[in-house]
C-alpha cells in the first residue's frame, strides 16, 4: 500500500492516508517500516524516514528507542517526540542518554507538563543551559498553575532576555481570567507586572473582548494601557477590523513608551520583537479591511490615520499611497 | 457511530465539494453591513455523502456522525478521552476529521473558535493546516482575514505547511505584511521553507534567498543563514550533486572548506572517495568540518576520528566536537575522548574543550558524585575543569553542600586555586549560570566579596534583587566599588524587578557613580511602563548629577534601543 501510495502523485504526501498506514505498520512491524524508509530514494526517504521513527516511537518506545540509539539528529529527535507522544517519561530519559541532551530536553517542552512536579524539580539542578532549564521551568509553571496558581507565580522569575511571568499569567488566565487579574493587580509596579498585563489583555480578549477591554479601559495606565488596547484589538479583530481600528484609535497613534526594550547593557529580550505597536497594528488591520473592502480600506487611510504615519501605516498593510 | 476507516473519511470530506472561496477576490459589504466572513456560513456546501465501504481494511477508526459546529466542537474537545490508547497518529486523524467537517460545515465558526483559543490550547494550526490541505487558496485568504493575533500565533506552521504542497508561494508570501519576520537572522518558516525547497530545487532557492542588497555588510550577514539552511538541506539529499557544485563555484561560501561538514556525512554513506576529497581540503581549517559535522551527526565524526592516526589534529579536532555532544549523555566517555584531543585544543577549541569538561562532570556529579570526586582526586590534569563542571551542578542542587565540598577542596593544595573560579563560573551568566542568588555564598563565605564581579552580579540581580543592590551598596561603601554593574545590566535588572524599593534603595546612597547610574537606570526603564511614579520619585530627588542623570533619561523615554536583531519597520 505504501508503494502505491508514493507511486499516486496525487496521494504520495496524503497526510490522511499515510497518517493510518504508518500508525498500524508501526504497531505491526516498526522495524520494517524503518527498513522500508530507508530503502527509498532520497527524496522519499527524506519526506518518510522522520516520520517512520516518530511514529515507531509513538507505537513502541521501548523497541523503537533500543534501535534508534545511534541515529543522526534529525530522525533522532522525531523518534524523540514521538516517543513522547506515548510515554513522556520514556521519551525525557532516552532524550538524556542521547548526543546534546541538554537539548534534546528543549524537543520535549509540551511533553514536561505531563511528568510528576518533583521530577521537573529533581531534573532542575542538571540544566546547565537555557535549552534545558527553560522547558523545565515552564512545565513546573504549568503543573502549579493547575494546583497553586500564586505558588506559579512565585516560582518565576524574570529574566532579562526572556521574561517567564507573563507566561505564566497567561496560563492562569486561560483558566480563570479574574483570577489572573486579582494576582496582577497584587504585584508591584515592575516589568514583568507591565508585560504581564499585555499577557492577561491577550488571554483574557481571546475569551471576552468585553471584558478584557472593559478591564484594560477602567484599570490600566498608559502606556501600559495603550499597549493592551492594541494587543485586544489584534486578537478581537479577526471578525470586525474596523472595530478594532476603533481600538487602535483609541489607544492613540503615538507610541507611549516601549517596555518590551530594556534600556542599559547589551540585552536584547524576546519580548522586544512582539511588543505591540499602533502602525503595526493598524496596518495589519487595514490589510484585512482591505481584502473584505477596498474603498473602505482606502478612504480609512486617507481619513483616519495621521499624515505622519499615514506613510509607515500603508507599507505594513501593503497599500500604495494615494497621491 | 458508524466505523469509517479514518483515511477515506478524510478523503471524503476533502472532495465533498469544499470549496468556500474565502474572498480570494476581496468583495466585502462595509463596516456596518453583515460581517463577510458570516456570509460564508450561508455559503456552506451541504453535508458529505454516507461514507463508502472500507478501502483499508484494518486501519478502521470509529468516528462519530459530526451534523454541526457545535457537534464538532464537543468532539474535539472529547477526543483524547474518546480514543485513549489509540495510536497518536489516529488520535490526529480523528481530529483532522473534525476539523475538516467543521470547515465544510461553518468555517466561519471554525475560524472563529481559533481565534478564541489563541493559547496553549488553540486549534489554529491545525485548522489551517487542515484547511491549506482542503483548499489553499481559501485557506491563504482566511488567513489573510483571521485576527492579526492568530496570524502571527500560526505564521510559521501555516507557511511551513503551504511549503510543503508550493513552496513557491509560501516564499512569496513571507513577504507579504503578515507573512514577515520580525526577525533580521533566524525565521523558522523561512529556514522551513528553504530547505524543502532546496531538497526540490536547490538552484532555484539559492536564486531565492539572494537579497537585493546581497553586496553590503547587512545583506552579507542575512544571506548566510539561509544559504546555510538551503546547503545543510542540499547536503542530506544529494550529496553528489552539492559536491560538484562546491567545485566549480567561485564563491566562498559554496567551497568545499565550507561546506564540509554537511557534506561529509553524507558522502561517506554513498562516496566515500568524495569524502576523503572533501576531508583532505579541509586539512588548514577544520573548524567549519568539526562543528557542522558533529552538529550533524556526531557517531558519524567520532567513528571517522577513531580510524585516524592519533596526532592527527584534523581528527582530534573533529573528535572534540563530536565528543561534546556526548558530555551529558555518557560523561565517563565524555572525559575519556577528550582526553585524546588536548593536544589539539588552543585558541577557540581550549574553550570548546573546557565547556566539554565542564559540562561532564557537572552531570557526573549529579549521577555518581563519588566518581566525579575520585577523578577530580586522581588526576592533576582535569582538576581544573572537574572543579568546575563538580561545583557548577552542586551549587544549583544544594548552595549548602557546595559551600561545605568547596572548603575541603581549599584545604587540598592541589586543588585550592581552581575552587573559586569554579564558585564563580557555577553563578556566572554567560556560563549558564544554573545558580544566581550569590547571598548564601557569601554569608558562609564572606572572603568572596572581592571576587563578586559584575557577571555574578547579574545573575544575582535577577534571583535576588535586592540582596545583589545591599552588596552593591556595601562595596561602594567600602571604597571598593564592582567595575561594569551598568554594561551588564545589572542595575537594569534590579530597576526592573523592583522599581519603587530601588527609589528608595537609591535615597541612601551617597552621592557617586553608582547613585547616577542607578538614577538614570532607573528613570530610562521605569517611566517605560510606569511613568506617573518614575515622574514623581524624580521630582522627589534633590538637585545634584543623580536627579540630573534621571531626567535626561526621562527626556529620552519614548525612544526604543535599537536592536540589531529585529528588522526595520
Amino acid at each position: 500500500m505504501a508503494e502505491e501510495l508514493l507511486g499516486d502523485p496525487r496521494r504520495r504526501r496524503d497526510q490522511g492516508l499515510w497518517a493510518p498506514l504508518l500508525a498500524k505498520w508501526s504497531e505491526l512491524d516498526g522495524a520494517g517500516l524503518v527498513a522500508f524508509a530507508r530503502a527509498l530514494p532520497p527524496a522519499d526517504r527524506g519526506w518518510l524516514e522522520g516520520k517512520a521513527w516518530y511514529t515507531w516511537g509513538a507505537s513502541n518506545p521501548a523497541a523503537a528507542s533500543a534501535a534508534g540509539g545511534t541515529l543522526p539528529k534529525t530522525c533522532l529527535r522525531e523518534l524523540i517526540q514521538g516517543m513522547s507522544r506515548k510515554d513522556p517519561q520514556a521519551a525525557l530519559d532516552f532524550a538524556l542518554r542521547m548526543p546534546e541532551a541538554q537539548m534534546n530536553v528543549w524537543l520535549l517542552s509540551d511533553a514536561l507538563k505531563a511528568l510528576p512536579p518533583e521530577r521537573l524539580e529533581s531534573l532542575l539542578p542538571r540544566a546547565i543551559y537555557d535549552g534545558m532549564r527553560m522547558p523545565l521551568r515552564a512545565a513546573r509553571a504549568a503543573a502549579l498553575v493547575e494546583t497553586d496558581p500564586s505558588a506559579a507565580l512565585a516560582a518565576t522569575s524574570p529574566q532579562l532576555g526572556h521574561d517567564g511571568v507573563p507566561a505564566t499569567l497567561a496560563l492562569i488566565a486561560e483558566k480563570d481570567p479574574a483570577k489572573a487579574r486579582e494576582l496582577l493587580s497584587a504585584m508591584p509596579s515592575s516589568r514583568s507586572r507591565a508585560l504581564s498585563s499585555l499577557s492577561l489583555a491577550r488571554t483574557w480578549a481571546a475569551q471576552d473582548s468585553g471584558a478584557a477591554l472593559t478591564w484594560a479601559r477602567r484599570d490600566l495606565q498608559c502606556p501600559v494601557r495603550q499597549a493592551a488596547l492594541l494587543e485586544i484589538a489584534a486578537v478581537s479583530g479577526g471578525s470586525a477590523p474596523a472595530e478594532a481600528l476603533a481600538l487602535v484609535e483609541e489607544a492613540g497613534w503615538t507610541g507611549q513608551g516601549n517596555f518590551g526594550a530594556v534600556r542599559g547593557g547589551n540585552h536584547i529580550p524576546v519580548e522586544a520583537a512582539g511588543f505591540p505597536s499602533p502602525v503595526k497594528t493598524a496596518g495589519l488591520l487595514l490589510q484585512q479591511l482591505q481584502l473584505l473592502d477596498a474603498e473602505m480600506a482606502r478612504q480609512y487611510l486617507r481619513n483616519r490615520v495621521p499624515e505622519e504615519y499615514r506613510a509607515q501605516v500603508a507599507k505594513k498593510a501593503g497599500m500604495t499611497l494615494e497621491p | 457511530m458508524k466505523t469509517l476507516p479514518a483515511a477515506v473519511a478524510l478523503i471524503l470530506a476533502a472532495g465533498a465539494g469544499f470549496s468556500l472561496g474565502w474572498y480570494p477576490d476581496g468583495r466585502g459589504h462595509g463596516l456596518t453591513a453583515e460581517s463577510p466572513r458570516a456570509a460564508a456560513r450561508r455559503e456552506s456546501p451541504p453535508p458529505p455523502a454516507p461514507a463508502p465501504a472500507s478501502k483499508l481494511p484494518g486501519f478502521a477508526l470509529e468516528l462519530p456522525d459530526l451534523p454541526s459546529a457545535d457537534a464538532c466542537r464537543l468532539f474535539l474537545k472529547e477526543l483524547d478521552t474518546r480514543y485513549r490508547g489509540r495510536h497518536p497518529l489516529l488520535r490526529d486523524t480523528a481530529r483532522d476529521f473534525a476539523l475538516r467537517r467543521w470547515l465544510e460545515l461553518d468555517a466561519e465558526s471554525a475560524l472563529a473558535e481559533a481565534e478564541r483559543g489563541s493559547g496553549s490550547k488553540g486549534i489554529g494550526n491545525d485548522l489551517f493546516r487542515v484547511w491549506l490541505d482542503l483548499n489553499p487558496e481559501s485557506a491563504i485568504a482566511a488567513w489573510n482575514q483571521t485576527s492579526p493575533a492568530l496570524a502571527a500565533a500560526t505564521r510559521d506552521s501555516f507557511l511551513s505547511t503551504l511549503a510543503e504542497t508550493d513552496v513557491a508561494r509560501a516564499f512569496a508570501l513571507l513577504s507579504t505584511p503578515r507573512g514577515k519576520s520580525g526577525w533580521a537572522f533566524s525565521d523558522p518558516a523561512a529556514e522551513a521553507i528553504l530547505r524543502l525547497w532546496a531538497q526540490r530545487d536547490p538552484l532555484a532557492a539559492l536564486a531565492a534567498a539572494k537579497p537585493p542588497d546581497e553586496d553590503s555588510p547587512e545583506g552579507r550577514a542575512r544571506v548566510q543563514f539561509p544559504r546555510d539552511v538551503i546547503f545543510e538541506a542540499w547536503a542530506s539529499s544529494d550529496p553528489a550533486a552539492l559536491f560538484a557544485y562546491a567545485k566549480i563555484s567561485p564563491n566562498s561560501e559554496s567551497s568545499l572548506e565550507n561546506l564540509a561538514g554537511w557534506l561529509v556525512p553524507a558522502l561517506l554513506k554513498s562516496d566515500p572517495k568524495a569524502a576523503a576529497e572533501v576531508i583532505a581540503a579541509c586539512a588548514d581549517s577544520t573548524y567549519s568540518l568539526a562543528s557542522k559535522w558533529a552538529d550533524n551527526d556526531p557517531r558519524s565524526a567520532l567513528g571517522w576520528a577513531e580510524t585516524q592516526p592519533v596526532d592527527s589534529r584534523q581528527a582530534q579536532a573533529v573528535k572534540l566536537h563530536a565528543a561534546r555532544k556526548l558530555a551529558t549523555a555518557d560523561p565517563l566517555r565524555d572525559i575519556a575522548l577528550l582526553g585524546d584531543c588536548r593536544s589539539a585544543a588552543s585558541g577557540d577549541q581550549g574553550y570548546w574543550l573546557n565547556e566539554g569538561y565542564r559540562e561532564a562532570f557537572a552531570s557526573l556529579s549529579a549521577t555518581d558524585p563519588d566518581k566525579a570526586r575520585e577523578m577530580i582526586a586522581g588526576n592533576p590534569d582535569l582538576a581544573t575543569s572537574g572543579v568546575n563542571g563538580y561545583l557548577t551542578h552542586a551549587f544549583a542542587k544544594d548552595a549548602a553542600e557546595a559551600i561545605a565540598q568547596a572548603r575541603k577542596w581549599l584545604e587540598v593544595p592541589a586543588l585550592a586555586a581552581t575552587v573559586v573560579p569554579a564558585i564563580r563560573m557555577a553563578y556566572s551568566m554567560s556560563n549558564g549560570a544554573p545558580a544566581r542568588d550569590f547571598s548564601p555564598v557569601l554569608a558562609a563565605m564572606p572572603e568572596l566579596a572581592s571576587r563578586v564581579d559584575a557577571e555574578t552580579l547579574r545573575g544575582w540581580a535577577m534571583a535576588a534583587p535586592e540582596s545583589a543592590a545591599e552588596f552593591l551598596a556595601s562595596r561602594e561603601a567600602a571604597g571598593k566599588p564592582v567595575a561594569g554593574v551598568k554594561d551588564a545590566a545589572v542595575l537594569t535588572s534590579i530597576a526592573n524587578a523592583r522599581p519603587e524599593w530601588t527609589s528608595q534603595w537609591l535615597s541612601g546612597l551617597p552621592e557617586g557613580l553608582l547613585r547616577q547610574d542607578t538614577a538614570e537606570m532607573l528613570s530610562a526603564n521605569w517611566s517605560a511602563y510606569d511613568p506617573g511614579a518614575a515622574k514623581d520619585w524624580i521630582d522627589s530627588l534633590p538637585p545634584g548629577p543623580s536627579r540630573e542623570a534621571a531626567v535626561k533619561a526621562w527626556d529620552k523615554r519614548l525612544e526604543v534601543p535599537n536592536n540589531p536583531f529585529l528588522l526595520e519597520d
